[in-house]
């Protein structure tokens, strides 16, 4: 038998004592058929939707269909043991999560609980998993950068604080990595981050929790895990609770970044449910509310203005706009993005980054497509000096893709295609970038202005990067107060700019 | 599948209808609960399934049985009553248009049934106590049936249709035990 902390008999007295014990009056219902984790109910008149449902066994559930003489509910966790004629009662609450930063460090499930055997977790606070998102006076426009620390992601689709960014692409083709190099990339930068899982593996997300306290961005992450092994109904809740927590930050003017890994799994889980819930299917066996699951959610995610902080903080945090920034991931089966739930997310997000398995086998990691990929409010939140010198990124990747497909007819060139080919043909192998490497600013800064001012035009393609690595170590030994510099200020002025050119020039002339 | 409560409750909202223009409530509510007692009766269950029988003839031997046993008269819209059911092969939902049947006769003369449970047999006093406290509460006439169940230990357990009012020692103890094991 193993000994409880909780079993202390000062502390069970104490809890004894405190129990209200009160007989009050309450709805109660007798459970009429239990089928794969959906109870029928017949009673409970006063029960409303969404309303949490007590179970014997201290088990609860979610009433989500109410019929004139039955309710539908969605058991959370295990429900082997509830059987026929169980009476179920209505709380009248709806599902609250544990909120606050003393989740951070931790692995949740979609209930808040701790899984990751650390103890209990003394969160002082707890807020409801379903909430309205703020609305539009409440808002401020997206102008904070997050920095994802990928070169093609920051210079081609910038993300901002409050964005919502889609990441689309098929299996295997660096969603998560995207995902988690953006959520390493965030130390040190006041953001904190939650990683919700859901339907993936067990063993995935322990990969992805390793890899994260690898690098040291447990510190300031919450990973609140469904895995598939899970109920469909915590599938389903999953990023609402992890929302709910992500939101502790957002209102208290504070920055959080959410990552939704992801949603294709949600729509299945929520598919389920409401098949069992006898709904009627629609499109692709969905049921009609399939796109409000997903909007409702991504709503939440916003930057909010001082005046709702200071509303929410009862004018404790004065001063400070808050943010949620939400990266969805949608897997695609076959790069079919008009199937349902992917044209939805699509349309809610605020832009996509979009992976290919072509790219990803041709060695092209991040496999962003830069054609398809786009961040519709990202551009005005764009650090300057990406700004300055990503513009060209994209137009010359444009143009590559147009002239490769017809050079590949074409036996001579004239002078001034070979030289753009030449230059695409470099900036592509230039925005490949390893997994859990994330570039600084200042880095990303050097590396984008070399290409710019064709210092890398002369370089093998093949040793672009090996170019790239020694030109950053080279800027960090000579010319550590620069790099400090573009930092610091975010920007290139015309004297950094004369340095850096220098610089450029001397390293150009070592380096072989 | 749709619910036998659905489908009962047309016939027992028009069968309230019926009975209440014709001031028959009462009459209708025993009528009803000798015939669902008699359809419920697992002879009878074998004849409506029987598929020699026809409609009428099942609607006769429904109506001979309930009559005969208890010496009661079915009203002609009663006979009739019975005759729509056997047509539309719904015989089987009687118990539940009866119980429904029940429901809307008592909101309609404003009274409530309460079911109290007790550990001990109630005194007269006590329970018109009780029962006084209940009409106050739920702001309606009660029509209370005692039951005695040992097994609450003490105290007593209300139902006034889903609302439950607990406050047994078995509730109490059960409740203790989910707060302790959290």
């Amino acid at each position: 038998m193993n000994l409880n902390p909780s079993e202390i008999s000062d502390l069970i007295k104490s809890r004894i004592q405190n129990m209200q014990l009160a007989a009050s009056a309450r709805n109660e219902g007798t459970v009429v058929s239990v089928t794969d984790g959906i109870c029928r109910i017949h009673g409970l008149t006063d029960a409303m939707q969404g309303e949490m449902l007590e179970f014997p066994g201290n088990t609860f559930g979610l009433a989500l269909n109410l019929e004139r003489d039955s309710v539908g509910a969605v058991v959370m966790g295990d429900y082997e043991h509830i059987s026929e004629g169980d009476t179920v009662k209505c709380t009248g609450r709806i599902l609250e999560v544990p909120i606050g930063p003393e989740l951070l460090g931790r692995v949740v499930n979609a209930l808040g609980e701790p899984i990751d055997g650390k103890g209990p977790i003394n969160a002082k606070l707890s807020d409801k998993v379903e909430k309205v998102a703020p609305g539009v006076i409440w808002r401020k426009s997206v102008s904070q950068p997050v920095q994802s620390g990928l070169k093609a992601i920051d210079s081609m689709v910038p993300v901002g604080r409050g964005q919502r960014e889609l990441i689309i692409g098929d299996r295997q083709t660096g969603k998560t990595a995207v995902a988690v190099d953006t959520i390493i990339n965030q130390k040190g930068q006041n953001m904190f981050c939650i990683y919700v899982a859901v339907g993936q593996k067990a063993s995935t997300i322990a990969n992805v929790v390793r890899k994260l306290q690898e690098y040291g961005a447990m510190e300031y992450t919450i990973v609140v895990a469904a895995s598939a092994s899970d109920s469909a109904a915590l599938q389903y809740l999953a990023p609402y609770a992890g929302c709910t927590m992500g939101e502790y930050f957002r209102d208290r003017g504070m920055d959080a970044l959410i990552i939704y890994d992801d949603l294709t799994k949600q729509a299945w889980a929520y598919r389920q449910i409401s098949l069992l819930l006898r709904r009627p299917p629609g499109r692709e066996a969905y049921p009609g509310d399939v796109f409000y699951i997903h909007s409702r959610l991504l709503e939440r995610a916003a930057r909010v203005s001082e005046a709702w902080v200071e509303k929410l903080t009862n004018g404790e945090v004065k001063g400070k706009t808050g943010s949620l920034t939400a990266l969805p991931v949608i897997e695609t089966q076959a790069g079919d993005v008009s199937a349902f739930v992917p044209t939805n997310v699509i349309s809610i997000t605020d832009g996509q980054i979009f992976l290919e398995t072509d790219l990803f086998n041709a060695g092209i990691r991040p496999a962003m497509n830069a054609g398809v990929s786009v961040s519709r409010v990202g551009g005005a939140a764009q650090t300057k000096v990406i700004k300055k010198l990503g513009g060209g990124v994209r137009l010359a990747l444009a143009q590559y893709r147009e002239l490769a497909a017809f050079a590949q007819f074409a036996s001579d060139l004239d002078d001034a295609t070979r030289k753009q080919l030449e230059r695409g043909r470099r900036v592509t192998e230039l925005m490949k970038q390893l997994q859990y490497s994330p570039l600084s600013v200042a880095q990303m800064a050097v590396s984008l202005y070399a290409s710019n001012e064709g210092f890398m035009d002369d370089v093998d393609v093949t040793r672009i990067l090996a170019f790239e690595t020694d030109l950053h170590h080279f800027m960090e030994q000579k010319h550590a107060a620069l790099m400090e510099k573009i930092a610091s200020t975010k920007d290139l002025d015309k004297d950094a700019e004369a340095e850096l050119k220098a610089a450029c020039a001397e390293f150009k002339k070592s380096w072989s | 599948m749709a619910e036998n409560v659905t489908l009962a409750r047309p016939y027992a909202e028009a069968a309230f209808q019926l009975a209440r223009g014709g001031n028959a409530l009462d009459a209708w509510s025993v009528a009803l609960s000798r015939l669902s007692a008699v359809t419920a009766r697992p002879e009878m269950e074998e004849c409506i399934g029987n598929p020699r029988l026809g409609a009428a003839e099942l609607a006769q031997l429904c109506v001979d049985v309930a009559s005969s046993a208890g010496k009661l008269d079915l009203s002609a819209d009663q006979r009739n009553f019975v005759r729509v059911l056997a047509d539309n092969d719904r015989l089987i939902v009687l118990p539940e248009i009866s119980g429904l049947f029940e429901e809307l006769k008592h909101g309609h003369e404003g009274v409530k049934d309460a079911e109290i449970s007790s550990a001990f047999a109630l005194d007269e006093a006590t329970l018109k106590n009780l029962v006084a406290d209940l009409e106050r509460k739920f702001g309606c006439r009660i029509k209370a049936t005692v039951k005695v169940d040992a097994e609450l230990i003490g105290g007593v357990r209300i139902a006034v249709g889903d609302e439950v009012i607990d406050a047994s020692v078995r509730g109490k103890l059960a409740a203790m035990a989910t707060a302790l094991k959290n």
